[in-house]
């Protein structure tokens, strides 16, 4: 890491030097050396244990650390302190019966007038005995001909199927 | 509130609501949101009945859906609607022959 440094204190007294084409290529790993210091700032401080500026920067990255963190930090405790005013709940509550006469509406109603008809004792109908097979029998067996039947309608012609009209 | 327990050879219910919303249910019923909407979607297939075919009818009283073994009773009452599933005995089929 020392290595690291060392070259970009290199590039600093190139940067000085001459200004060339490459000047420019030359700002950014000085601004760049930041991190790469912050990240080892434990190696700069054994080793550099007098320079100060090392230090300045170690408590910038440090500082910039806190922050870091501080803005990940989801504060629970804090989220609770909202409390709902009256007219909070009023909007709300008007917010979501509107959201539930959409649904409503979206769905199926039985207000609208369906198959069935209302009828007072249901006990009655749902315990009646069920559909004999013998009808059920009969019913497929009469529908099963129908279509049958349906299925061998045939067209028969008996004239021509073009008619000349009477062209002069 | 009804007494379902005394449908013979039922094997679960289910009381919707107008829209279409599980009241109770029960049984091999329980829980059954896929069957209710189904029922729904069949019941609000039509608004009205042919009058050609049932003359003097508003509706039906009940609609019955059979199966091999097993038959869904749905009926509409005090605005709820119905839906009982009874086990039903298949028996051999009849002699009577009607292709003759």
């Amino acid at each position: 890491m020392g290595c690291c440094w060392g070259s970009c204190k290199e590039d600093s007294a190139s940067q000085g030097g001459d200004a060339s084409e490459r000047t420019h290529l030359l700002v950014d790993p000085v601004s760049n050396n930041t991190p790469a210091q912050r990240a080892n700032s434990d190696d700069f401080i054994s080793r550099y244990p007098n320079s100060v500026p090392k230090k300045t920067d170690e408590q910038s990255a440090l500082s910039r650390i806190l922050q870091e963190t501080a803005t990940n930090v989801i504060d629970v405790a804090a989220l609770d302190s909202h409390n709902l005013e009256q007219h909070e709940y009023k909007e709300r509550t008007k917010q979501y019966q509107q959201r539930l006469m959409q649904g409503s509406g979206q769905r199926w109603n039985l207000s609208s007038p369906s198959l069935l008809v209302d009828i007072p004792m249901p006990e009655k109908v749902l315990a009646a005995l069920p559909l004999s097979y013998a009808d059920m029998d009969l019913i497929s067996t009469t529908v099963l001909h129908a279509n049958m039947a349906l299925d061998e309608l045939k067209v028969e012609h008996k004239e021509d199927l073009v008619v000349p009209f009477r062209i002069p | 509130m009804l007494s379902f327990e005394r449908i013979p050879d039922q094997v679960g219910y289910l009381v919707m609501t107008e829209d279409g919303a599980v009241v109770s249910s029960s049984g091999e019923l329980e829980n059954g949101e896929r069957i209710a909407n189904v029922v729904a979607g069949l019941i609000s297939l039509s608004d009205k009945v042919d009058p050609v075919a049932f003359p003097g009818d508003k509706g039906f009283k009940k609609i019955t859906v059979n199966y091999e073994n097993h038959a869904y009773i749905i009926c509409l009452s005090n605005k709820k609607v119905y839906v009982v599933k009874r086990r039903t005995h298949p028996q051999a089929p009849l002699d009577a022959d009607l292709t003759s």
